[in-house]
């Protein structure tokens, strides 16, 4: 499967993690309620990176999930991962790869409906402390010039 | 034959912790005093609203429909074990929906779309303290308008 173009899905603002708190974005691929267009379809299945950052924009952790309607994948993130210590900041970031051929013209990536949200979770507990959600559908970016 | 008229909420992913409920509220405002020659139309008596959760792979794991007049207020609420939730896992996930449900039969100057229902969700620990607030979608939803459901 060849995937060009990227859709940015969301992106967080910089949040902290403390002692036994964890991360994890979650991806919720929202089920149609109604029939598909036929000129006008996701891919199948939809495929979105998420990754998470530290506070100096290196990637600490990714993941690539590929959701069919109604399915959902979540990425964890560990104080660790962050480089230990009592806190450390953190951002996430999800992007829709766009996985259709091009030679298809009735494939749409920005038809992929992903809802994400990312939460900060009492590791102990599993009670969630906060919680970011993004709208429910990003917007696709033109393929990046070949 | 009611159906699903349009959606008022629906949720982002977020997990259920160790002994916590996740909550759906419904309030419907009283309505303000309109002037007689402006009211064409009229919202059905009661507006009904109906509220589903779902778990992680969009199972629907609880449905109830509410009737509210306006003022009143309701709560749809979602236990862990409703949810399927293992002992093994502290964090299992949900999403909820709020629809209002078109009771207007055959009355051409009744509009569902005129039940001002304003939901929220929420998750709350033992003691009745609000976890988080989850953010949804407030008014109608016209990417998710649904079919009649026979």
């Amino acid at each position: 499967m060849a995937a060009s173009a990227l859709a940015s899905l969301f992106m967080t603002a910089l949040l902290g993690l403390g002692p036994m708190q964890g991360a994890r974005i979650n991806l919720l691929y929202v089920p149609p309620s109604q029939p598909l267009n036929p000129d006008d379809v996701p891919p199948d299945p939809c495929v979105v990176d998420v990754e998470f950052f530290n506070a100096q924009s290196v990637q600490v952790e990714s993941k690539e999930l590929m959701l069919e309607p109604g399915q959902s994948g979540s990425l964890l993130l560990t104080l660790a991962q962050l480089g230990g210590g009592n806190t450390a900041l953190f951002y996430a970031e999800g992007d829709v790869k766009n996985t259709c051929n091009p030679a298809d013209t009735t494939c749409d990536p920005t038809q992929c409906t992903i809802q994400a949200s990312v939460e900060v979770v009492d590791s102990k507990t599993g009670i969630t402390t906060v919680l970011a959600t993004s709208p429910l559908r990003g917007f696709a970016m033109p393929p990046p010039a070949q | 034959m009611p159906s699903l008229a349009f959606l008022i909420l629906m949720t982002a992913l977020v997990g259920l912790g160790t002994g916590q409920k996740a909550r759906v509220d419904l309030l419907y405002p009283p309505a303000p005093a309109a002037a007689d020659f402006m009211v064409l139309t009229h919202p059905p008596s009661p507006c009904v609203t109906e509220v589903d959760f779902f778990d992680a792979n969009s199972n629907k794991v609880l449905s109830k429909q509410v009737s509210l007049s306006p003022g009143q207020s309701s709560t749809v609420t979602l236990t862990r074990t409703q949810l399927g939730a293992k002992t093994t896992d502290n964090h299992t996930l949900f999403y909820a929906e709020a629809s209002i449900v078109n009771t207007c039969g055959t009355d051409s100057t009744c509009d569902a779309t005129l039940c001002d229902v304003i939901p929220n969700a929420e998750t709350v620990d033992p003691a009745g303290q609000t976890g988080v607030l989850i953010n949804g979608v407030r008014g109608p939803l016209i990417a998710r308008l649904g079919p009649a459901a026979n």
